[in-house]
């Protein structure tokens, strides 16, 4: 054989080689792309039980059931902060963002001719409504259901959806023990805080070169999960926090805790919380003379915290779950027509939304009316791995989360200015330790 | 100056300034009585209102006398005693039925409701109502030689079939305790229908019958439905619940000797209809129920009343031993009816099930089946019969006697008098007032009826005037209203005066007004006589449990759970301060419905609070949590939307300990004295 | 695939050069399969958790089980462990209101079954069903408990929480009662008291004083207010907190005690025997002095002492995804989604039925886990003909007779075999 032949076939293999991870799944197997060097206990000793290493299947009954017949409207639950919350522009967004998902669809036919109609609920009812709500969609014979962006609501909601048997995606909530639950009806399209995490933890630690991070974070779940796996992976990497400081919602003077976190002159500063509040801690940081770094979580990224901010939010880097300024023309489809629909520009919410509901009438499109079948497509983990939605390309994991890298954000001149997150620790990608195992 | 002159000088002056004094003063006296009355002619007489009314102090017991109150009452087996159970009194009284004299009064309870002898006649068991206990009594040593611990509200009793266990009715927790005698404990506790009292055991050991009180609470417009509760005697569990549809207040029941029919005391309430109905007759109709046991169980109501007459407040019941008549007091027009058993077989026989749904409102139909009414003292309560049947004996309670009735002639043949009070107080006459429907068109009602224990009866009414279906309102209760004026919902009477004067005739008894001398002593009644039961079951002495403790911070709080402060009108304490947890004003709580004519309600006191449900003017909210959950949640009454559901329920368990002033400083003393033992 | 590329020169030689392109293209084409093969046939992930190996016999009556239908000869192989045979499925066809059943409770003479469309009784051989309209609190039933004082039938639903006595349904809601939350996924007489594990709480409801006490994570040792399971023993109620493990109440005490997963971690079990396997935690039962705990990520055993952690791989457990268990003297009875498990720690009985017809079959191991001492650990499969009536295992009760399981598919009973 010539040596050109050789070249040829040995280009083509080099060539084939990407080709490998065309189907979307992370070469890098660890739970969660967690480096090698953040794994928990891993230093030290091998887990007996590897858990979300495989999906878990589905093994009950229902697939024989025949759609309805003379059906009107094919349902979907929408399940969003619409009222009496402090995130209702957030729940907002995300329901903006299905209903241009549903009116696109029924503009091209619907389900074979019959509209889609979404059938929307309030999660901010008294204690616990979220469960409340989901028991409602099931008498409302929804096909599947979309939602929520509060760690509380979706954790009560899918204990409902599992017993309940209704497929649910969910577009808002990063809370990374929301698909550690292991419960076969529910896959999650925006990437989760464990990714953020990592991210800040690489960017403050190892790229900026902070050692003492104090961090003030709002006292509820989001706060709390959040920061979880940011201290751990901080610890790990060998710097744990300096101070952890909490607010509750709704609160407007920070003095007592940011009077701690000076005392303890920590080199840099994370604020865990919703826009408002960081917003306001920002400025009393500013005003008490703490000049440290700042960065925030994905919550910051958003109007109401750059108005509140002004220019003090220059330099502020914080994560989010997908690139607005992408390129991406989908993207930019849908930005203009969420425009043209609402009249305000898609935040993260109503384009995850926007996503997660293309998935689901995907779904109902391709197998029909059947939850269970619904729910087969949205988690074999081909259909949709590497689906390629306007927040980006989709990659999920074997509990149906959403491993896509994620982005820091940065606020240069008022304005939030996207960069891909950096791998935590390119030399251990590949290596990994449980496949090994 | 002659002697003579100076002294007619002197009264001269002191007549000028005694006229001077006098004819304001009088007007001035006028003014008041005319204001506290809402008349322009009631007697300026200072005592009617500022003697009677005293509640304590030396007067208060000069001018009160303590009775007996005789409420119900067993008979020995060889018919030789009779024992009386003494509500007032507090006390078993044991009764020579020959001599007719009381033996031995032995001390119990407070608020003693029932008494059940053992077969073999030793022991008695008496219900303490108000002590959530039953004191069981050697009849031979005549003394209390165990107490045993009940639920709340102990009322009727029944032995089981072997006379091993003892069923107590608990008339405030609706349940039954099942009590093992052998260890005088309670082993189990079985629901009943809401605030039952009278219990029987079949004749042929099987079954008991209990009965209850008020309906189980339902939206207002639905019907009236009172579950009689029927509990198989071998395995101490309930085992069904019968529906006496459109009619309440069972108080008591007896079965036929063969056990086929079961008779119970009822009230067929017709709180739907607007109280306008008073004038055609027809508020309220008394009479009583029947489970035709062979007949599949079907259930048959037919009246005691009459056109023109009817009997209203029907207690107690008793079946002679051939079965041929029943005996059922009607305590509201001081009446025993007698109803013969083979006419009402007969009637029912025949009737189809239309039929028999006509008879239960027919006031025409009562003259087949009712032999007599035979007039007896004051407000007749319990009934027993003698073992042959031969004799009824009938506890008088407002009279402290015991009648006893031929069963044959149907005459009254003796009265034994218990050795109460011989004079009666004003208050005890506003007692019998109280409990008297004389002054209500045709006799249909008296207070009592729908303020049953003079508390209340759990429905709402159409207290229209000329509106029909407007203004629809839940009983209040009367328990120790005298220092929480205005009354009524709307609050436009300051005074029981005025509440029980003029416009109570116009609007309720629709006959002519009660004199001055009976509103004096109704009003005495009303504002002395009429307590609070202890708060038992939430709140026995004063010592809150820690969730009670967090409700009355919440109660009280004047930040909500995000540290913004409550505007004070918005606070639960301002408009319910203590003792009586009412600031007495008119408030707008954003409770009014569509047929509400738009005005303020009176803050109702919260004393008790629990034992009254369902709540709000028009009793729409069932629990008190539906206060705050499906109603007022534009936080119009009180601020509520932030809190937690333990703290909901905290408020909630606060709310049932509140209890009346008068325990408060009772257990403080208590407290006090346990602190400080020099 | 290397030894492929090393031969292929030397038949290369012998052809065209105008092959060299149609061998190229082949080649490419090879690469690829093998490539693909890479992709679709991955090294099975299930190989990184430990595989049993153990002795596996199969018993000869294999094969046999078309032939007697509705009979089954086994004969228990497992020591004390009883054995359930001549199954029979109750569905929608025998008057359920639905076949798809969350729950199922013997009482006495009866056995409620409580599903998605209604509560289901089934008495002298005939199903009667109760719904909304009879006054039920909503048609999806999720757990039902009987007082044995009272007779009382406690129902949790989808939609508050139901008494059903002598014939009547009470109901309580969050908003008309102290109830946590209105769905209940698991109600527990014990004694005078009534406990719920609701999604907003665990409730205690004193039926004496018609107190209700929450206990959420502001009162428990509870992350959050998730509960999912209750029972009672040993004078302690066990709270399966979704979650926060397990939280043990004392009921003389009033004092709480939280169990967790010791790693803290959700996508790991450490060491099986540190504690509760996992903080998900689905139901609890006590029973002879064990504490049992389910999760959807295997089951633990605690003697008050130790923990013992059981999974699919080291046990004969039919699957890690458990949605509920109850514990009868020193048999646990497990719901999982991929077929019926019982154990005493020291020999499993598993029940699995067929996918393709209404067969299947009970295995039995002899051993509690790979790692015991028993030299002869053994396997014996016995068939059933018919199984039980799905896989799909979310209800269980037992007496001394009968089997109870409430399936994705129906209600079946098995005959304990003597």
């Amino acid at each position: 054989m010539k040596a050109n032949h050789w070249v040829i076939a040995t280009f083509i293999l080099i060539l084939w080689c990407p080709i490998l991870k065309l189907d979307g799944q992370d070469k890098n197997s660890n739970y969660g792309k967690a480096p090698n060097e953040i794994l928990p206990y891993d230093r030290f000793t091998k887990a007996y039980k590897y858990f979300f290493v495989e999906p878990q299947l589905f093994y009950g009954a229902g697939r024989e059931i025949p759609p309805p017949t003379n059906l009107k409207e094919v349902r979907i639950g929408f399940l969003g902060p619409l009222e009496g919350s402090m995130i209702v522009s957030l729940g907002t967004q995300m329901l903006q963002g299905a209903t241009l998902a549903i009116e696109e669809a029924n503009k091209k036919g619907g389900y074979r001719g019959i509209p889609f109609k979404l059938m929307i609920h309030n999660d901010v009812g008294l204690w616990g409504a979220a469960a409340n709500e989901i028991v409602k969609m099931d008498d409302e014979k929804v096909w599947a259901w979309l939602g929520s962006i509060d760690d509380i609501v979706s954790h009560v909601a899918i204990r409902a959806t599992l017993k309940l048997e209704i497929p649910m995606v969910c577009p808002g909530d990063p809370d990374p023990t929301f698909t550690e639950t292991a419960i076969p009806w529910v896959i999650r399209v925006i990437s989760d805080d464990r990714q953020s995490s990592y991210g800040l933890v690489n960017q403050i630690y190892k790229k900026d070169g902070h050692s003492r991070v104090a961090v003030i974070r709002a006292n509820n779940r989001y706060g709390r999960v959040g920061i979880k796996i940011f201290s751990e992976t901080a610890t790990r990497v060998g710097h744990p926090m300096v101070i952890e400081e909490r607010f509750n919602d709704g609160e407007t003077d920070f003095k007592t805790q940011l009077e701690r976190i000076l005392a303890t002159s920590p080199d840099a500063i994370l604020i865990w919380g919703n826009a408002k509040e960081s917003g306001l801690i920002l400025q009393q940081m500013r005003a008490m003379g703490l000049e440290q770094p700042i960065y925030g979580s994905d919550r910051m990224v958003s109007p109401e915290f750059l108005k509140i901010a002004g220019n003090l939010a220059d330099g502020i880097m914080t994560t989010c779950q997908y690139n607005p300024n992408s390129d991406n023309p989908k993207l930019k489809a849908f930005q203009t027509n969420y425009f043209k629909r609402f009249g305000l520009e898609p935040d993260v919410f109503a384009a995850h939304a926007y996503d997660g509901m293309n998935m689901i009438i995907e779904s109902i499109n391709k197998v029909g009316l059947n939850r269970v079948l619904i729910r087969d497509v949205l988690t074999d983990l081909k259909t949709f791995q590497g689906y390629q939605g306007v927040t980006g390309k989709k990659v999920f994991d074997q509990s149906w989360n959403n491993i896509a890298d994620i982005w820091i954000a940065k606020v240069r001149h008022g304005k939030f200015e996207f960069t891909p997150a950096p791998p935590m620790d390119p030399k251990n990608k590949v290596n990994s330790k449980t496949e090994n195992y | 100056m002659k002697r003579s002159q100076k002294l007619i000088r002197i009264f001269g002056i002191i007549l000028v300034l005694g006229l001077l004094i006098f004819f304001p003063g009088h007007k001035l006296a006028r003014a008041h009585v005319d204001s506290k009355t809402a008349t322009t002619d009631h007697p300026l007489l200072c005592t009617s209102c500022h003697l009677y009314t005293q509640k304590t102090g030396i007067i208060s017991k000069l001018i009160n006398a303590d009775y007996l109150s005789p409420f119900n009452l067993a008979v020995s087996a060889d018919g030789e005693r009779l024992y009386v159970v003494a509500q007032e009194g507090k006390a078993l009284l044991v009764v020579d039925a020959e001599t007719e004299k009381v033996l031995n009064k032995i001390s119990i309870g407070n608020q003693p409701h029932s008494v059940i002898l053992s077969s073999d006649g030793k022991r008695a068991y008496v219900s303490n109502q108000w002590s959530d206990n039953v004191s069981v009594i050697d009849l031979t040593a005549s003394k209390v030689v165990d107490t045993l611990k009940t639920g709340n509200g102990p009322a009727g009793l029944a032995l089981s079939a072997d006379g091993k266990f003892l069923y107590v009715v608990n008339s405030y927790s609706s349940d039954v305790s099942v009590i093992d005698l052998s260890k005088g404990e309670e082993i189990k506790r079985l629901t009943t229908g809401n605030n039952p009292t009278g219990i029987k055991l079949s004749p042929n050991g099987k079954v008991l019958y209990v009965t209850s009180r008020r309906a189980n609470i339902v939206p207002y417009g639905e019907p009236v439905v009172t579950k009689l509760t029927v509990i198989n005697d071998s395995t101490q569990r309930v085992s069904e619940y019968k529906n006496m549809e459109s009619a309440y207040m069972m108080e008591n029941v007896a079965f036929t000797p063969t056990g086929d029919l079961g008779f119970v005391t009822l009230i067929r309430p017709k709180n739907l209809i607007p109280s306008i109905q008073v004038e055609q007759g027809w508020m309220m109709t008394h009479g009583f129920g029947i489970i035709d046991r062979k007949n599949n169980g079907r259930i048959i109501q037919l009246l005691l009343d009459e056109p023109n007459a009817y009997y209203s407040d029907p207690f107690g019941i008793v079946i002679t031993p051939d079965g041929k008549k029943a005996f059922e007091s009607s305590s509201g027009v001081n009446r025993i009816s007698v109803i013969d058993i083979d006419s009402v077989r007969a009637l029912i026989s025949k009737a189809s099930p239309e039929m028999l749904k006509t008879y239960s409102d027919n006031l025409g139909i009562s003259s087949r089946y009712i032999i007599k009414h035979i007039p007896t003292g004051a407000n007749p309560k319990g009934l027993a019969l003698s073992p042959d049947g031969k004799k009824l004996y009938v506890a008088e309670t407002l009279e402290d006697k015991i009648a006893v009735i031929n069963t044959e002639t149907l005459e009254t043949i003796s009265s034994i008098d218990l050795g109460g009070p011989r004079r009666i107080t004003v208050a005890r006459q506003g007692r019998r007032l109280f409990n008297n429907a004389g002054h209500t068109f045709q006799d249909q009602y008296c207070c009592y009826t729908c303020h049953p224990d003079m508390h209340e009866d759990g429905l709402v009414y159409n207290m229209s005037g000329k509106d029909m279906g407007r203004n629809v309102t839940n009983t209040m209760s009367l328990r120790d209203i005298g220092d929480t004026p205005p009354y009524k919902w709307s609050g436009t009477n300051l005074t029981v005066y005025k509440q029980d004067g003029m416009r109570f005739s116009t609007y309720l008894t629709r006959t002519e007004t009660f004199s001055y001398k009976d509103l004096d002593a109704l009003v005495a009644f009303i504002i002395t006589g009429i307590h609070n039961p202890p708060n038992l079951m939430y709140n026995p002495n004063g010592e809150l449990t820690e969730a009670q403790l967090r409700g009355k911070a919440i109660f009280e709080r004047s930040v909500d759970n995000y540290g913004k402060v409550i505007p004070e009108n918005n606070r639960c304490i301002t408009c319910h301060p203590a003792p009586y947890y009412t600031d007495k004003k008119l408030a707008y709580v954003s409770t009014l419905s569509k047929t509400d004519d738009s005005i303020l309600f009176d803050t109702p006191h919260l004393d008790n609070i629990y034992a009254s449900p369902p709540y709000l003017h028009d009793g729409r909210a069932a629990t008190l949590e539906e206060i705050w959950t499906k109603y007022g949640k534009d936080d119009k009454h009180g601020l509520a939307g932030d809190m937690s559901k333990n703290q909901l329920n905290d408020l909630v368990a606060y709310l049932k300990s509140l209890r009346s002033p008068k325990y408060e400083n009772k257990d403080s003393k208590k407290h006090h004295g346990k602190n400080n033992p020099n | 695939m290397v030894k492929i590329t090393l031969i292929r020169p030397k038949i290369m030689r012998k052809t065209t050069q105008r092959n060299y392109l149609i061998w190229t293209t082949i080649a490419v084409i090879f690469l690829s399969a093998c490539s693909l093969g890479f992709i679709l046939i991955k090294k099975p992930v299930s190989s990184l958790n430990p595989v049993p190996q153990t002795k596996y016999s199969t018993s000869d009556n294999t094969g046999a089980a078309g032939k007697n239908s509705g009979k089954t000869d086994i004969k228990p192989d497992a020591k004390q462990m009883p054995v359930y045979g001549h199954w029979k499925t109750f569905t929608t066809k025998d008057g359920l209101p639905s076949d798809h059943v969350y729950a199922v409770r013997i009482d006495g003479k009866r056995v409620w079954a409580g599903t998605h469309d209604g509560l289901a009784v089934y008495e002298d051989g005939k199903w009667k069903t109760y719904t909304t309209k009879d006054g039920l609190a909503h048609n999806g039933v999720l757990a039902i408990d009987v007082s044995k004082e009272t007779g009382d039938v406690w129902i949790g639903t989808l939609g508050g929480l139901s008494r059903f006595s002598a014939g009547k349904f009470e109901n309580f809601s969050q908003f008309d009662s102290g109830l946590p939350n209105d769905l209940v996924y698991c109600v527990i007489c014990d004694g005078k008291d009534v406990w719920t594990a609701t999604g907003g709480g665990a409730g205690h409801y004193d039926t004496y004083t018609k107190e209700w006490e929450i206990f959420t994570e502001k009162n428990a040792p509870m992350h959050e207010p998730w509960t999912y399971g209750v029972s009672a023993g040993d004078g302690k109620i066990f709270i399966a907190a979704w979650g926060g493990g397990v939280i043990e109440y004392t009921l003389k005490t009033k004092q709480f005690k939280d169990y967790t997963d010791p790693d803290g971690e959700m996508e790991i079990d450490l060491l099986p025997d540190d504690g509760v396997v996992h903080d998900i935690t689905t139901a609890t039962s006590w029973s002879d002095g064990i504490l049992w705990v389910s999760t959807y990520f295997g089951l633990s055993s605690y003697d008050g002492t130790h923990w013992k952690g059981y999974f699919d791989t080291n046990s004969g457990l039919a699957s890690n995804f458990i949605n509920f268990i109850r514990a009868k003297g020193p048999v646990v009875f497990i719901c999982s989604d991929n077929g019926l498990s019982s154990t005493d720690g020291k020999s499993w009985v598993t029940y699995k039925k067929n996918d393709n017809n209404n067969d299947g079959k009970a295995i039995i191991k002899n051993y509690g886990r790979n790692d015991d001492s028993t030299s002869n650990k053994t396997t014996h499969e016995i068939p059933l003909s018919p199984s039980i009536g799905h896989n799909f295992i979310i209800g269980v009760d037992a007496d001394k007779d009968y089997l109870w399981v409430a399936t994705e598919k129906g209600v079946s009973r098995g005959e304990l075999l003597k």
